[in-house]
């Protein structure tokens, strides 16, 4: 009996341990997809911003329509962006200087620069969908 | 009769030696950690005194020239803050040999690929101990020193969304960072600052900060390369706190099929795909980066700092209150 009881005490006090050693920040897993009139996003990102800017912004790449990342409670201002390759522009002003992409915006201001975008994240694992327009 | 037990006084057994090396084992254990800690200690104020002097040296412009350096300019010549710095910071030769007529990337101020021209020589000065001191750009021919220290550009990316106008039209207070452009928007118009214009006080707002070098130098990842006014080479932003999860912006994409295009995915997060341009401060120091206040004083900010209180550090006159 005096054996057993030391035992869980010794184990008690490793979950004590344990249990302090987590101390990550509360937060919850959002997953969801991303469609631009009606078909998956091919490839972009998204970006949770707190709209009173008191706790860190989160962001994820999306995927095939796909994200999923980990973002701390709270209300969020969402941005969605999708770059688009339009051509190519000399990065120097030399004859033989390498040359970079240029790109555009594909999606409207309406879901990045000026986003209309807002979820509210309550910790949990969620799952949300957002449907653009292009127009 | 005494012959065995004296003969067995004379050496140790087994079981004492090892529980001997047990011991020490134990204690070389305990005490490797702390000798590591005291290491990074030691490499953290190795680079605040680097970020220190840079600090100064922007005093020290400001006492010459009555205004602070400008950020970056592509016009008459393509150039940023740090050759305007380099005679403050004991580095002079290399400002006497730099040719102002000429952009950063032609010759003799750098000579393709070699580390000839004066844009690839390196200072002890342009590097945080705790990253990758010697780091350079070898992300195409024009090779040049990278340096973990860049210029506050406050809430803004390059180029912003909006100008001046525009946010003043929008009703919102207007908090300009110590370096930018004079409409946010036009990198031809660089402004100078004067400390006089600091209304939230020289000792609550930020002149520079540390970036990361990407783990290679033949990475076509320009965080670290100073010397180069375009995208956001020569400056961190605090739209996101400070080694944030949020990747960093780039406006530089490389074309598919140029060798050195892949980014490391085991550094800090950074993306080509992001829209404007803007960059985080980060540091290889466990729990913040060292940042340099316009008074000259140096503090560690933590990673954890909140968002407003961040952005409040990179205003100069946006009239908030600074409560860490």
């Amino acid at each position: 009996m005096v054996c057993c009881t030391s035992k869980l005490l010794s184990s008690l006090f490793v979950i004590a341990l344990l249990a302090g050693c987590s101390s990550k920040p509360a937060g919850g897993t959002v997953k969801g997809t991303v469609t631009l009139d009606g078909q998956p996003l091919a490839t972009g990102r998204i970006l949770f911003i707190a709209v009173d800017q008191g706790s860190p912004s989160a962001e994820a790449a999306i995927t095939a329509g796909q994200f999923e990342t980990l973002v701390l409670p709270g209300d969020k201002r969402v941005e969605i962006r999708s770059p688009k390759v339009t051509g190519k522009k000399k990065m120097y002003n030399t004859p033989d200087s390498p040359t970079i992409d240029t790109v555009v915006e594909l999606l409207p201001a309406k879901y990045n620069v000026n986003s209309e975008l807002k979820m509210t994240v309550d910790g949990t694992a969620q799952e949300q969908k957002f449907d653009l327009l292009s127009k | 009769m005494s012959t065995p037990r004296h003969s067995r006084s004379a050496g140790f057994t087994l079981v004492e030696l090892l529980v001997v090396i047990a011991i020490i084992g134990v204690l070389v254990a305990l005490l490797l950690p702390a000798v590591q800690a005291a290491r990074e200690a030691a490499r953290r104020m190795s680079c605040q005194n680097a970020i220190r002097q840079w600090a100064l040296a922007m005093q020290n412009h400001h006492d010459a020239v009555k205004a602070l350096p400008e950020g970056n300019r592509p016009e008459p010549t393509r150039r940023t803050w740090v050759v305007y710095t380099w005679p403050y910071v004991e580095n002079g030769g290399a400002a006497l040999v730099f040719d102002e007529k000429k952009n950063f990337y032609e010759a003799p101020n750098t000579i393709q690929n070699t580390t000839n021209g004066i844009y690839a020589s390196t200072a002890p000065i342009y590097y945080c101990a705790s990253d990758r001191p010697g780091a350079l750009w070898k992300g195409d021919p024009y090779w040049r020193a990278r340096g973990n220290y860049v210029i506050n550009w406050g809430n803004f990316k390059v180029p912003h969304d909006q100008t001046i106008a525009q946010i003043e039209a929008s009703g919102k207070v207007l908090a300009l960072a110590p370096f930018g452009w004079e409409d946010l928007r036009n990198p031809k118009l660089p402004r100078t600052t004067k400390f006089a214009e600091f209304t939230d006080g020289t000792s609550n707002t930020m002149l520079l900060s540390e970036v990361v070098f990407p783990s290679s130098d033949e990475v076509f990842d320009i965080r670290g390369d100073f010397l180069n006014d375009g995208d956001p080479c020569t400056q961190y932003m605090t739209i996101n706190t400070p080694n944030t999860t949020v990747a960093d912006v780039s406006g530089f994409v490389p074309p598919k099929g140029n060798p050195p295009q892949q980014y490391n995915p085991a550094d800090p997060p950074y993306t080509d795909a992001g829209g404007a341009a803007h960059k985080a401060a980060r540091s290889r120091h466990p729990g913040g980066v060292n940042v340099a206040f316009a008074d000259g004083s140096v503090r560690m900010i933590q990673d954890g700092v909140t968002p407003v209180v961040w952005q409040a550090m990179g205003s100069m006159n946006g009239e908030e209150v600074v409560a860490e």
